[in-house]
């Protein structure tokens, strides 16, 4: 019976990395089995907001407004403040 | 007295053989957990485990000693093997170690089921931990040699074994959720998360689970993995709950755990129209996110895209990209919000009526190029998905906004689908 030469089981590995896939938050364990979570509880809920936009609109962009004419221009000139937080560059 | 390598001579390596397995046979006549877990580890590279390994390379094999000593049938086998892998794994074998520390656990779990109370619980975590060390290092060895690697995926039909073994009435039941939390950190490497969905199922719907008796370990990190695949889904609301317990929960010693919880929450937030503090993202080195934020904040489209562009990577990778990306919609809702409220200021009585010129000239400002009909599009989507009130007239160009809350806030509620 002939010999037969068996097949690779895949084509040469030149990177390793393709046929291992990483999970790259893979949780760390724990040392032990139980802690006191109190402390961290109570810090952990206040690190949210919900009302970031009731908006009162408080920036210095209304006082820059009035200093423009017509309404179109205090339209202009306000986005502008709005987006270079509050200073104005003129584009004509 | 003939010398084997090293100095030690074949009898005192076979003493030295002899000695651990009378250690953990005392260990399981004494039903000590804690010193049946310390014996039974392996990648932590012990003085335990080298001193067996040196000893059994000397010796070459232990079975006939371990035959002699046969008082616990199952535990020769088992320790037959598990000196084996010792060996194995001292000489950077990894796939050999695998492959006995496989016969090993086989053993070991046959005993375990015997014993009636659950004693030797630690002992066989550090078992479930080794399978999955081993089987990581043993398939990075495989690859490097040109093999597929399967070692991961077989330690994780060992491990949903252990689970079935776990998964009863009886005090053994409370080890279920850590074998849960391994078989979960196996199918993310691999990539195969749809495995997850059987051994969930069975915590959540088992009777004979009660939840509240895991250890907190284990729940800390079943609601972060299962958080993380809520993500996946796009199922923000469950996300939240299930990363927010895991976030509340969670040692704060563990700093890169929680950062890792923060990484997945962040996202899940924004969607949910709650903004994080930006000195959480600094004190977690979460920087890929302040951008985000402040695009949110400011509706300025311009500035999240960029920041979508420069953490490409990083999005990816962690499978949030999508999540971001859809906060546009968001933003754009910011934006016109800003230019209501502007116009509101100069002459209340016209604010609500918005030209879509004015939107055009906005997203100019901001470098986007976007002409009328582009505007009207995502004038229709906001509307269509509730995050504006009103409608617009397609003929003269204008947005009409509902004079009651033109801008509903999501508040926790996703955006509708």
């Amino acid at each position: 019976m002939a010999i037969q030469t068996p097949p690779k089981d895949a084509p040469a590995a030149d990177d390793p990395k393709l046929y291992i896939f990483e999970d790259g938050d893979e949780f760390e364990e724990f040392e032990n089995e139980e802690w006191d979570d109190e402390g961290e509880g109570k810090d952990a809920l206040q690190q949210w907001e919900d009302d970031w936009d009731d908006d009162g609109v408080n920036d210095d962009f209304s006082e820059q407004c009035c200093e423009r004419s017509s309404q179109n221009d205090l339209i202009a000139s306000s986005m502008l403040a709005f987006f270079f937080n509050g200073r104005i560059e003129f584009i004509e | 007295m003939a010398s084997g390598f090293g100095g030690l001579s074949m009898m005192e390596a076979n003493r030295r053989l002899v000695e651990y397995a009378n250690k953990v046979m005392e260990a399981i006549s004494a039903q000590n957990g804690y010193a049946m877990r310390d014996l039974l580890a392996v990648s932590s590279r012990s003085s335990v485990c080298n001193t067996v390994a040196v000893a059994l390379d000397v010796a070459k094999d232990a079975t006939r000693i371990m035959k002699q000593m046969d008082k616990h049938g199952q535990i020769v086998d088992m320790l037959v093997q598990h000196m084996r892998c010792m060996q194995s794994f001292y000489h950077k074998h990894y796939v050999d170690a695998y492959n006995v520390l496989e016969k090993s656990a086989n053993a070991f779990l046959q005993e375990f089921r015997n014993w009636e109370t659950a004693w030797a619980m630690d002992a066989l975590f550090t078992v479930v931990y080794e399978l999955r060390t081993i089987a990581e290092m043993a398939d990075k060895e495989m690859a490097m040699n040109g093999r597929i690697p399967d070692k991961l995926k077989g330690a994780g039909s060992f491990l949903m074994k252990v689970f079935g073994t776990l998964a009863g009435k009886g005090p053994k039941r409370v080890g279920a959720l850590y074998v849960t939390c391994q078989l979960f950190k196996v199918y993310f490497k691999l990539g195969t998360v749809h495995l997850c969905r059987s051994v969930i199922r069975s915590i959540e719907t088992a009777r004979v689970f009660d939840f509240e008796e895991f250890p907190t370990r284990d729940k800390v990190t079943y609601n972060y993995y299962t958080g993380r695949l809520e993500v996946f889904n796009d199922n923000f609301v469950a996300a939240d709950q299930k990363l927010m317990y895991a976030l509340v929960h969670c040692a704060s010693t563990k700093v890169e755990n929680v950062r890792m919880i923060l990484k997945y929450l962040v996202p899940v937030k924004l969607s949910l129209g709650i903004l994080p503090k930006e000195s959480l993202l600094h004190k977690y080195n979460l920087q890929e996110y302040l951008d985000v934020v402040q695009a949110l904040r400011r509706g300025d489209v311009r500035l999240l895209r960029h920041a979508l562009e420069a953490y490409e990577d990083e999005f990816l990778r962690s499978g949030v990209y999508l999540v971001l990306e859809k906060l546009e919609l968001q933003v754009y809702q910011r934006l016109m919000k800003k230019i209501y409220i502007i116009q509101k200021q100069k002459d209340p009585s016209k604010a609500h009526q918005v030209k879509m010129e004015v939107v055009v000239k906005a997203l100019k400002w901001l470098e986007i190029d976007m002409d009328i009909d582009e505007v009207e599009c995502i004038m229709a989507i906001l509307i269509h998905k509730n995050l504006m009130k009103g409608y617009f007239s397609h003929k003269s160009k204008v947005v009409v906004l509902s004079k009651q809350e033109p801008f509903p806030k999501l508040s926790g509620r996703p955006v509708n689908s």
